[in-house]
This record gives C-alpha cells, structure tokens and sequence, in this order.
C-alpha cells in the first residue's frame, strides 16, 4: 500500500496533504467508537504534508499517514504510555525510530495498555480500544491502538512495541501484519522502557511489504541504545521463493495437556495454512520444544522485574504525576505513584518479590537459567528446519472484561508469543484466516537477524491466502 | 512458594507504593494467583546451567568517551512541577 500511494503521488494524482486530510477524515468517523488515539495530531501531520508536497521528493514512507503507540517520544508531542501518570507529559526528543520514519505524517499517538503491561488495552488508564471486527471485542494489546488503527484505515501504517507480543496478539486480533524485529535490530531509545532485554518496536501494517519497507526504514545500530546490533541490514523489500524450505511445527503448541484453551477455529485456520505452505513446495516437520512451555513463566518472572527497576524512575521529580506539597521524600514517592493503574502496580510488586532478598535464586536467577535452557532449544530446532510456524494467540480476539477478573487467565494469551522475546528472535503475525467471523493470526519465527525469510514465508502465503481479498471488513457499521 | 500478607506490606515499603486499604484484599488475592503460577519454575532441573540476561551476546555496550550535544537544561526541566533555578527541587531530607 505504502508503494502505490507514494506512487500516486509521485504522478501528481494525490497530494500529501489530501492523503492526510482522509486518513484524519477516517478519524473522525472511526475513531469515536474505536477509541484507538490517545491523541491525534492534525497541526503536525499537515505540516510534515506540506513540507513533503514542497519538496516533491517520496522516500521511506515521506508522504504516508502514520500512527505511533503513545510509549514512543515525539518531540513536543503528549506521550502517555496511557497511564494516568504522564497524562501531561510531553516528550523532550525523539525516539530514533521516530527519526528514521522522517517525512511519514503523524496522525496521532494510539491508546495502548499502561506502559505496555497488558494484552487487550483495558489496563489503559483512560479508555478500551475495541475490535474493529467486532466492537465488543478486545483489539488485543498493548499495542491495540495502533493494530485497530491500521486495521480501519486511520492510519496507512503504525509502529507497536513488542515485549512479550505485544505487536503481534493485536495484529492478529485485527486482521493486519504485525512484525517483531530481532531484539536488538530497531533501537529502543525513545520508548518508554519496560522489560529492556526484550523491548522490540517494530510494525504494524495491512500487508508484508508495508511492515518489509518499514522496516528497513527503522533498522539498524543506534548510538543512543547500547543494546542495538552492528549487523548488516539485508535488503527486506525483494522477496524470494520459498520452495525447499523447512519448517518447524511444534508438537506442544497442539497439546490440550500443556497449551489449555486453543480455540478449535484457530488450530483449523492454522493447520490449514501449514498445509499451503506444503502447497507452496515447504517441508514440514513436526519439532518438539519442550521448555517452549516454560517461557510464560520465565517472562512473567523477567519483565515484572525489569519492569519494578525501570518504574523507579517515576520519582514524582523529574516529571509524571507529582504531589505539589509533599510531607516529605518518602511521601512525594508514595502520593505520586499512587497514579499507577493496578496492573502496573502488581507488576511492580511481583517484580520487587522476585528480586527481593531470599526469593532471588529461586524466581529471577532460575528464570534466567531456564532462558538460557529455551534458547539453546531454540537454536537446536533451527538446525533442523528454517523457520518455526504455530498460532499467534490460542483464541481470536475475545470479549471485553472478559479475562479481566483474573491477571493469569490474561497472561495466558502471550502462551505462543513470549518465546520470541526471551530468545529475542523475530516474528510476525499474518492474517490467515476468520474463526467465527474474527481474525485468525499465524505465526511465523525465526532465527536472530533472519526477518528475511519471516518476510519471504510471509509474502508468499499472503499471495496463497488473499486475506484482504476474501474477508473484507465492514466499516459501515461503526 | 505461597505469599504472605506481611509479605506483601514489605513489597509495598521496597516499591515506593501503597494500597489503598480498600483494594488490599483483591491484591493479595491475584498477586497469590501471580505467585503460584510462576512457581511452576520450581520443577525444572537448572542445575549447572548458566543464567542469560542478553540475548545477542553484545560485549561491547560503551560509546566513545566524546562531548557531544545533549538535551538542554530548559527541556530537561520542562516536565517537573519542581525546579528552582534551574534545579530539581525536593522535600529537605537531612534536618
């Protein structure tokens, strides 16, 4: 889609700014029941639209409306990480993927769970953004703003992050592509940080050379972010044949007795696109990955704490919420944090447990070791096949307040997407299929630093599936 | 492992944060179910095995030591309620 707009207005039959008038038109008439934009920014967008009309010159995404997951800084821009606790903060600069998306015309910022900690926006602080399939429906999360977004054409693209799938689930509920990079290969710096050995921001797009374009965009080393990788970055956007390829189907992701609840709509959808991929001259070959199973777990134990050290530096001094009269330090602290919504607090305190003196080395030690256990996994399937296929999420996007009562019952949705973020390799979530009239996603993984053959297994069953094609998305009704 | 309430007051002393007395029984009650779940951990035998916090195996993670152009002292300062002169400003904590 990027392609043809950008090739439209390279013609002269569109300009940046009617494109931008649209998109912000779409707004209007979505938005108020979608409740995907914490803000949206029409002074900025028209002003990049008139400087890209100016210059005539279409590169990257220049000219293109865009969404950006409010956790991401844009200078002189509210951003919220939907928490009540920066409801007034604007960011001071740039996140660099923010500056290596220069020329793309900012919509708005979009409504995520607080800091990310969620996976159906109903921790945001503020608002529930709902399915645009079926509005009383989650848009999954944390990214949901920015999947719905894209899904009903307010915005051409966004950028999510992904700590535990947090740009996939939604993506996947939604019925668009979501990418996670390799950890390390799009820079973290400018995010509103949560769980930092696994932080991903990567894109949320309607088709696979949308989220390749994109990403070639926002890859790449980053002074700024010590942990981002000097790695060549291959050419995403030509894609090549898939034939003789091997991929790994694990045997526990099908397993009532190790995977509860897999939706018998999705596994159908699934299983059906294994057998495309056959189609498509792709071997198959059932792999077995049992620590996969531990990977919930392990994350629920790593990022509450890295979460708890990253949250101390919502002092109530720098910036955030604050008490202006304060007893003293003790009690500037405690008032100001008192803004945290319940999900952030509870991670705080799960993280603080783990970490504390006694529970060290039986939580966050043993957590990291059975890391190291599933990423050596990871690496021996990987010597036996290509790439690693399976659902997305065990269900479609399910009903709000639905899972709310109980936080387990809600981790329990990140089941086949954490295992990516604790080896910290790439996946995507490709549209694949309807169970009971939502999106079905299907997850493709591979090694780190291979998004070229996630992109390549992705192009060719997006050309095989023709989602877009064959179940089109009814916005009349909104 | 089952966490206590004594627990759980000392976890909101090391967070910084308090409950409200209202909310502290639905915490305890899905903090224990948190609890629960990630002990299943306990069953795995890691004897020996070295714990990962990197993923990439990155070793160098250090810039060179160069002066170079930073955020300003008015964008630093813009978000706090409190400044003084150019400072952050807190509650006295040595009388």
């Amino acid at each position: 889609m990027i392609k043809t707009l950008q090739d439209k207005l390279k013609n002269k039959e569109i300009s940046s700014r009617e494109l931008a008038e649209e998109y912000f038109r779409n707004i209007e008439k979505y938005d108020p029941t979608l409740q995907a934009f914490m803000t949206v920014t029409p002074e900025r967008g028209f002003e990049t639209a008139e400087e890209i009309d100016k210059a005539g010159v279409y590169e990257g995404v220049s000219g293109i409306p865009m969404a950006l997951k409010d956790n991401i800084s844009v200078k002189d821009i509210r951003l919220t990480a939907s928490s009540r606790m920066l409801e007034e903060y604007i960011s001071p600069y740039d996140a660099t993927v923010v500056k290596r998306l220069k020329g793309g015309l900012l919509m708005g910022k979009t409504n995520l769970d607080a800091f990310a900690f969620g996976a159906s926006t109903e921790n945001s602080g503020y608002m529930v953004t709902k399915n645009p399939w079926n509005t009383k429906k989650v848009a999954g999360g944390s990214s949901g703003g920015s999947a719905a977004a894209v899904a009903s054409g307010m915005a051409v693209f966004a950028l999510g992050t992904d700590t535990g799938g947090s740009i996939r689930q939604p993506a996947g509920f939604c019925g668009v592509v979501g990418l996670k990079p390799t950890y390390g290969r799009s820079s973290r710096y400018g995010l509103a940080a949560m769980g930092s050995s696994l932080d991903c921001p990567g894109p949320i797009t309607t088709s696979v050379e949308d989220a390749a374009i994109v990403l070639q965009l926002i890859s790449g080393v980053d002074p700024m972010d010590a942990t981002s990788v000097d790695i060549q970055v291959p050419d995403f956007r030509v894609f090549e044949s898939i034939k003789g390829k091997k991929a790994g189907l694990p045997k526990e992701f099908f397993d009532p007795s190790l995977v509860e609840g897999l939706d018998a709509g999705v596994k159908e959808q699934v299983l059906a696109t294994v057998k495309r991929l056959q189609k498509l001259g792709v071997e198959i070959v059932e792999v077995s990955m049992p620590y996969s199973v531990f990977a919930l777990p392990v994350y629920y134990i790593i990022t509450p704490s890295e979460i708890s050290a990253n949250m101390t530096r919502y002092d109530g001094i720098r910036y955030g919420h604050t008490t202006l009269h304060p007893e003293d330090l003790l009690d500037l602290y405690k008032t100001s944090r008192a803004s945290f919504e319940d999900e952030v607090k509870r991670r705080i305190f799960v993280g603080n447990y783990a970490l504390s003196s006694g529970y060290y080395d039986a939580y966050y030690n043993k957590a990291m070791q059975v890391r190291t256990l599933i990423i050596e996994e990871m690496h021996k399937t990987f010597e036996k096949v290509d790439f690693i296929v399976g659902p997305t999420s065990p269900t479609p996007a399910f009903g709000i307040g639905e899972n709310t009562d109980n936080p387990v019952s809600m981790y329990l949705e990140d089941i086949y997407t954490v295992t990516a973020n604790i080896a910290g390799v790439p996946a995507i979530s490709i549209p694949c299929g309807l169970s009971d009239g939502l999106p079905v996603g299907f997850q493709i993984i591979a090694k780190q630093f291979d998004e070229k053959t996630i992109l390549d297994v992705s192009f060719a069953l997006e050309q095989d599936i023709a989602f877009a094609k064959s179940y089109t998305l009814d916005l009349t009704k909104l | 492992m089952k966490l206590t309430r004594t627990e759980l007051k000392h976890l909101e002393g090391l967070s910084r944060i308090a409950i409200d007395a209202s909310k502290e029984e639905e915490y305890f009650k899905k903090l224990s179910t948190i609890v629960d779940y990630i002990s299943v951990l306990s069953k795995v035998d890691t004897e020996g095995i070295k714990p990962t916090s990197q993923v990439t195996n990155l070793e160098k993670g250090l810039r060179d030591d160069e002066v170079t152009p930073s955020m300003s002292q008015e964008d630093v300062l813009k978000n706090s309620k409190h400044t003084w002169k150019g400072y952050f400003k807190i509650p006295k904590v040595i009388e």
